[in-house]
């Protein structure tokens, strides 16, 4: 049986505030049509497109040619291409959730291409069965690279790869000891790569019998994956992840438990999990909504969005990189810790300058913003302050904040101004932050 | 506003160079003396008088990207000429040339966006009528200027209109005076009511180049240094060109002069297919000290074009440059001199590089861009052209060269295995009669894909006293191989000169199409189509140049001369 | 303020009197160490120390360097046995008033002669084993985020990027230009209307949190316009450096909160014909430096501000074939201020018992740097290593 929080959200309550909520995390957040469209078809149809695919192929391409350019600018710039087309929301989210789970830096890699295809390893089966795709990201030659897997020898083994598989990526500290990172790291001797393919060198693999949580054998890497997947912290290990990034950062450990039994009980499929998972009273629950402080590039998708904005991917991938996010360059193998670690004084001032480009439509540097504000906001201006509340901050507004905002459109110089300042007000306010 | 758009786009089709019958009083006299920017169309008579049958317009049209402009035109040029007789109710091209008979010339206050335009008409008969059928054209279409009996205003003798919220027209006897500004109009009336020499004319910055000025084209003048202010970065930095090493190095004394000149005069015109643009500066500060003749050298000779992309010659005396750095420099730069002489000296093994190496290296470059071959299994996926140098060195020098190149080669190849990377390593080879010091990355394998990296294959040889370097062992050869039967060394020119053949060009343009495209995309948020369709758009514009040559004269420091000679190509089928 | 040793002396007649101004005395204190600006600078490439502060009689000096070593005659006399390169005026007067301590052969064990490992270690203090990934001054910025969280504990004045010494686990400092500042994107009514709401103090947690960290931010912001808009005391030189230290003595005139800075001077990594650059580069250090000093007096600065000069590495004792020095070890530092009492502290480099060519390391950067962070800023230390007596 299914525990309670997990049964689905009755629909009853299904306003501007839930369906932003369901669009901000179950991709990046929607334009005000999609807005509107997600009101009228439902929660359950609107959760049901967020896992299509109808991006453009040929944007999706555009990025082969400069693969072998070299530069990982134009890699940051064309993921940040896609995370804004939305052709396929809860897709990139989750790439973006994978990367900065398996996080692994271009810093070391250096290699665009290779990051390129571990970045659509995430993208092809980052919402299939994890178990796969645990097997796919240990092959993964950026990982390989990444995590010394070359030097990973039977004489001389490396335990970098072992130790973050299983304090990262898998179990979390606590659930095994020294000794298995140790052969678990013997397990996975001999795997390197030849160039840009991921190889196995028989002869630096140790395959003497190795104890591995207990169980002994003359494990090879593929075995050593099998029985981290079998451990029982795994699929709680799992289950937690998807919570931090769907639900609410720090969740009780009530429903790690309930989410990681529902991952068993989905065999492991990432997405028939999120059916259930994003769709649960808990997801809709009051804890859960607006209970995390927006990353810098959740931040700049979902507000070009919420602004109908045109914006150059490559600005956007920088404004991003200048708020503490830089695609493919992950400060270390945790990742980025989010919450409040994204906020200091030099990255506020980050996102201030990059919201207000956004709202006023800037020219920064060759990078154009285009934006239709009066689209956006109507051309009302006393509904102005309401309706930008409304669009930006379900929810969220009080009488104050209202208040401000119309004084400020009051001594706006004239209605296009009146609509940036209010605009610009809402988004560098605190309370905006809360995705 | 549109109706003063378009006025301007009659004034900036271009003409021949057959001699006009010159205005009763020189336009310049007309213009007020704030504006910056000048620009007389002197053969727009004949455009209008020829029509589309005009023989350079029909070369323009007959083009490839011409061409192009035509197929994604909705009306034809022929039908819009059409419906703008039936707009206006008389022929539109016989009108205009009775506004303009006499002289046509525009004047534009740069810093304030203010612009104004005089027309000679033949005579006052002319000019009425042209205005009557005009304005009543307008007032028809937008309610503006209204008839042509009732003028607003009386200005200095003159009729005047109000047209939209800041455009004003003016007629005086058989001139036009058209502005987007009241009081520049009023302006230039109060000039054409007087006699004397003031206006533009009364400038000495503008008096001699106006006088100077070849006959009858597309003449502009420009006050390069009354834009500074409103410059950006960009500007400063190339109107500071003569105070940076790199800026001086890259441009030359010729272009670097033009960049950072007080005033430039720009002329254009068109002798059989081909379109000849001229600009001389004045007051220019580029370096005396470097400009070409200031030291004597041989000069490398002209090579057989092999399909090469572009030829050039340039002057180049890096001796001088470092020898007066001090001189020519601001404090802030000289520490990069200092180290660029230490580092230097290291690679040529401790000879100085200023006494011993630049100074025995002649100032005339000689560079040609041209396509590689590439070694099978190393082609990039995004070829690039290559380039090489041909310096002419003292005897026995070039030994110093081959060593400090193969001695750079193995730092880089060091540095490179310090990080990790796959790195250049030094071959010596022989291609023909020549020997080869030459660097290459090891070939990728099979399922790597090939790198952009992959398009440098640096290479160096001596031939007699040419030292050839570039960064493609293949063309290194190439030229080696010309060199060895080419004629004995010339006497300076005393012009640099740079040749490009623009199909060739756009056949490279075109092989790296897809990445520019990609480009786009990402850089401007654009879908593909409309990026595509911009490419395309640049390919054809190459396409359509079968051969442009640009000679610049620095040999005045201060006065410098380009010339610049577009040789059109026509497209095979004639056009309708 | 400080109680000197003998205003305590001279109290500590009645332990009664003293317990009373002991608390105080602690507050005191550890107010002023709140108030204490540490900036250091780095002088990147590997400066040529040995010609920097030369131990001008041993004979060796001249023997290792037959075309390098300077005269005697032309130094700044440090003490009988060391004299300040020629070009160094400002720093050989700071030196004669007592404001400037030489600390010899500061290093580390396994000297590493690659610029981006030797710039690594000295960053974030650690010479073995991984970088962290943390920089010294990042670990100063965490602690005084978590007292103050909301602050600019740090600030990199410069154009380049962060560098690794600033980077903290949660505090990372921006990078401020010299000369245009903390550029912040403006919308006229935009500050008006702000200020309202930044003023809210409901909501809490993330919310509260946000808005203490955004008032924090624009106060820094408004703060170091103010702080450029009065004249300058003194003068500086038009040199890239001297506008560095300009900004960040303006920015403290002003009363700006932040406690750490963090400047670069570039250059100094001659293997060839070194003479002629490194006087340039010694002379922009020393003039700049004085120009800052001279500032901090005047605004009465000088007791709250230390300075420390380092370089990733020293350079060889001996020259090499091309007028020029090749990667070495360990090297002075040199502290203005703060914990130094002026004068020399160590040793002279003895350059007959060189170690493979360099001068081995006296005092260790983590000693070193513990000295900064605990005795001077008041702070948890990076390392266990005893702090030196400067």
């Amino acid at each position: 049986m299914r525990p309670d929080f997990l049964r689905p959200w009755r629909a009853a309550a299904w306003d501007h505030g839930a369906a932003s909520h369901l669009l901000r995390r179950a991709g990046f957040g929607g334009t005000p049509a999609e807005v509107a469209e997600a009101l009228s078809l439902g929660p359950q149809e609107t959760l049901e497109r967020a896992f299509l695919d109808r991006g453009d192929p040929s944007l999706h391409a555009s990025i082969e040619p400069l693969l072998s350019a070299g530069g990982i600018e134009s890699l940051q710039a064309w993921w940040m291409s896609l995370i804004l087309e939305s052709g396929a929301p809860l897709r990139e989210r989750m790439a973006l959730v994978w990367h900065d789970h398996f996080a692994t830096s271009n810093d070391k890699v250096d290699d665009v291409r290779l990051m390129h295809r571990q970045n659509e390893l995430f993208r092809a089966s980052g919402l299939g069965d994890f178990r796969e795709l645990l097997h796919d990201v240990a092959r993964d030659a950026a990982m390989l690279v990444w995590l010394d897997g070359n030097s990973n020898r039977a004489e001389q083994p490396n335990e970098n790869f072992a130790r973050e598989l299983l304090e990262l990526f898998a179990l979390g500290i606590g659930s095994y000891t020294e000794d298995d990172v140790r052969e678990v790291a013997r397990a996975f001797s001999g795997w390197g790569t030849e160039g840009r393919s991921s190889t196995f060198r028989a002869e630096h693999h140790d395959a003497r019998p190795k104890t591995i949580f207990g169980h002994t054998g003359a494990w090879t890497g593929d075995d050593a994956l099998e029985l981290v997947l079998e451990h029982p912290a795994c699929c709680r290990h799992v289950a937690r992840v998807l919570l931090e990034a769907f639900v609410m950062p720090s969740p009780a450990d009530e429903w790690v438990e309930g989410v990681a039994g529902l991952l068993l009980e989905c065999e492991w499929g990432v997405a028939r999990t999120l059916e259930v998972l994003l769709a649960s009273e808990l997801f809709f629950s009051s804890a859960a909504r607006r209970s995390r402080i927006a990353g810098p590039v959740e931040l700049v998708a979902a507000t070009a969005r919420a602004l109908d904005a045109r914006i150059a991917p490559r600005l956007a991938a920088r404004m991003a990189s200048d708020m503490g996010q830089a695609l493919f360059r992950p400060p270390s193998v945790k990742g980025w810790d989010g919450g409040r670690h994204w906020i200091h004084s030099g990255t506020w001032i980050a996102r201030h300058n990059a919201l207000v480009e956004l709202a006023t439509a800037a020219q920064v540097g060759d990078g154009r913003v285009h934006v239709d504000l009066e689209r956006s906001f109507g051309d009302a201006l006393d509904a102005l302050p309401g309706r930008a509340l409304a669009a930006l901050i379900p929810n969220g507004s009080s009488t104050r904040f209202e208040q401000t905002l119309a004084s400020a459109a009051r001594g706006a110089r004239d209605a296009n101004h009146a609509r940036q300042v209010v605009a610009a007000v809402v988004l560098t306010a605190p309370e905006y932050h809360l995705y | 506003m549109n109706r003063f758009l378009f006025a301007l786009v009659l004034l900036l089709v271009p003409f021949t160079s057959r001699p006009r019958r010159a205005p009763d009083r020189p336009l310049p006299t007309l213009i007020p003396a704030r504006c910056s920017l000048y620009v007389e169309a002197c053969g727009l008579q004949e455009r209008l008088r020829e029509g589309l049958q005009d023989p350079f317009v029909r070369t323009l049209l007959d083009s490839k990207v011409g061409r192009a402009w035509l197929r994604d035109r909705a009306t034809p040029p022929a039908e819009a000429l059409r419906a703008a007789d039936t707009w206006l109710g008389t022929p539109v091209l016989p009108l205009a040339l009775g506004l303009v008979e006499h002289g046509v010339a525009l004047g534009v206050d740069v810093a304030s966006d203010k612009a104004v335009a005089v027309a000679a008409g033949r005579d006052e008969a002319a000019v009425s009528l042209g205005l009557e059928r005009l304005f009543g054209a307008l007032t028809r279409s937008t309610g503006w200027p209204g008839s042509v009996e009732r003028p607003a205003e009386h200005w200095s003798g003159a009729d005047v209109w109000r047209i939209g919220e800041d455009a004003v027209i003016a007629r005086r006897g058989a001139l036009v005076v058209l502005g987007n500004d009241e009081s520049l109009v009023r302006e230039t009336l109060e000039l054409a009511a007087d006699d004397a020499t003031r206006g533009l004319i009364g400038r000495a910055q503008f008096a001699s180049p106006y006088a100077e000025r070849a006959p009858a084209e597309l003449w502009a003048w420009l006050d390069v240094e009354s834009l500074e202010p409103e410059g950006d970065a960009g500007f400063h930095e190339l109107r500071e060109a003569h105070r940076s090493p790199a800026f001086l190095s890259l441009l030359g004394p010729g272009l670097a002069g033009l960049a950072t000149s007080g005033a430039i005069a720009a002329s254009a015109s068109l002798r059989d297919d081909a379109l000849l643009v001229t600009l001389s500066g004045q007051d220019s500060a580029s370096p005396a000290a470097l400009a070409p003749g200031a030291r004597s050298g041989p000069v490398p000779p002209e090579l057989p074009t092999r399909e090469h992309l572009a030829q050039a010659l340039v002057y180049r005396d890096l001796a001088a440059l470092f020898v007066q750095r001090l001189e020519l420099f601001p404090a802030e730069v000289q520490p990069g001199f200092a180290e660029a002489v230490t580092n230097g000296s290291l690679f040529f093994a401790g000879e100085d590089l200023c006494e011993d190496v630049l100074a025995h290296v002649s100032p005339w470059i000689r560079v040609v861009m041209g396509n590689p071959t590439f070694r099978e299994g190393a082609v990039p996926e995004l070829p690039l052209p290559g380039v090489v140098l041909v310096g002419v060195l003292e005897e026995d020098a070039g030994e110093s060269w081959i060593g400090a190149f193969q001695t750079l080669v193995s730092v880089i190849g060091l540095d490179q295995a310090q990080k990790g990377q796959k790195g250049l390593r030094l071959h010596l080879e022989r291609a023909g009669d020549v020997e080869l010091s030459l660097a290459r990355y090891p070939k990728p394998g099979a399922a790597d894909g090939v790198d952009l990296r992959y398009n440098l294959e640096p290479a160096v040889t001596v031939v007699g006293r040419y030292l050839v370097v570039g960064t493609h062992a293949s063309l290194v050869a190439e030229v080696a191989e010309d060199l060895m039967h080419s004629p004995p060394l010339e006497t300076a020119p005393g012009i640099e000169s740079l040749t490009l053949d623009g199909r060739a060009l756009a056949a490279v343009l075109e092989r790296n199409a897809e990445a520019l495209i990609s480009r786009k995309m990402l850089d401007e948020g654009i879908a593909r189509e409309r990026a595509a369709k911009e490419i395309e758009g640049l390919r054809l514009l190459l396409e359509s140049i079968d051969e442009a040559r640009l000679e610049v004269d620095g040999v005045q420091p201060t006065r410098p001369r380009l010339e610049l000679r577009l040789e059109l190509a026509r497209a095979p089928e004639p056009s309708r | 303020m400080q109680l000197s040793r003998r205003q305590l002396l001279v109290h500590g007649a009645g332990a009664g009197v003293l317990a009373r101004w002991l608390p105080l005395l602690a507050a005191r204190a550890d107010a002023a160490r709140q108030e204490r600006v540490l900036v250091v600078l780095h002088l990147q490439g590997g400066n040529d120390a040995l010609n920097m502060v030369v131990p001008h009689r041993q004979d060796r000096y001249y023997v290792l360097r037959p075309t390098l070593a300077l005269k005697r005659s032309a130094l700044h006399a440090l003490d009988d046995d060391h004299g300040l390169h020629p070009a160094m005026n400002d720093l050989a007067a700071l030196y004669a008033e007592g404001r400037l301590t030489v600390v010899q052969a500061v290093g580390h064990p396994h000297p590493d002669r690659s610029h981006f490992r030797a710039t690594e270690i000295w960053h974030t203090g650690c010479p073995l084993g991984p970088s962290p990934g943390i920089g010294w001054l990042g670990r100063l910025s965490d602690q005084i985020w978590q007292r103050e969280p909301g602050s600019m504990p740090a600030l990199h004045v410069g154009d380049d990027e962060v560098p690794l010494a600033l980077v903290g686990r949660e505090y990372v400092a921006p990078s401020v230009s010299a000369e245009l500042g903390l550029q912040l994107a403006e919308l006229e009514g935009l500050d008006a209307a702000r200020a309202g709401l930044l003023d809210a103090s409901d909501g809490a947690g993330d919310v509260a949190f946000l808005r203490d960290v955004a008032r924090g931010a624009y106060r820094a912001v408004e703060r170091m316009e103010r702080a450029t808009e009065r004249p300058d005391p003194v003068s500086y030189p038009d040199l890239p450096l001297a506008r560095r230290l300009q900004r960040i003595a303006r920015l403290l005139e002003g009363g700006f909160e932040t406690r750490v800075f963090f400047a670069t001077l570039g250059g100094f990594d001659t293997h060839a014909r070194q003479a002629a650059q490194h006087a340039s580069l010694l002379e922009q250090l020393s003039r700049s430096l004085g120009a800052f000093e001279r500032h901090l007096a005047a605004a009465g600065l000088s007791e709250r501000v230390a300075t420390v000069v380092f370089s990733e590495f020293g350079r060889r004792a001996a020259e090499n074939a091309s007028r020029g020095t090749d990667h070495g070890a360990a090297a002075p530092v040199l502290v203005l201020g703060g914990p130094g009492r002026g004068g020399m502290r160590g040793s002279a480099p003895d350059l007959e018992a060189l170690e493979d060519g360099d001068v081995p390391f006296q005092a260790d950067l983590r000693s070193l740097w513990s000295t900064f962070e605990q005795e001077w800023m008041g702070l948890a230390p990076s390392s266990a290593f005893p702090p030196l007596a400067l």
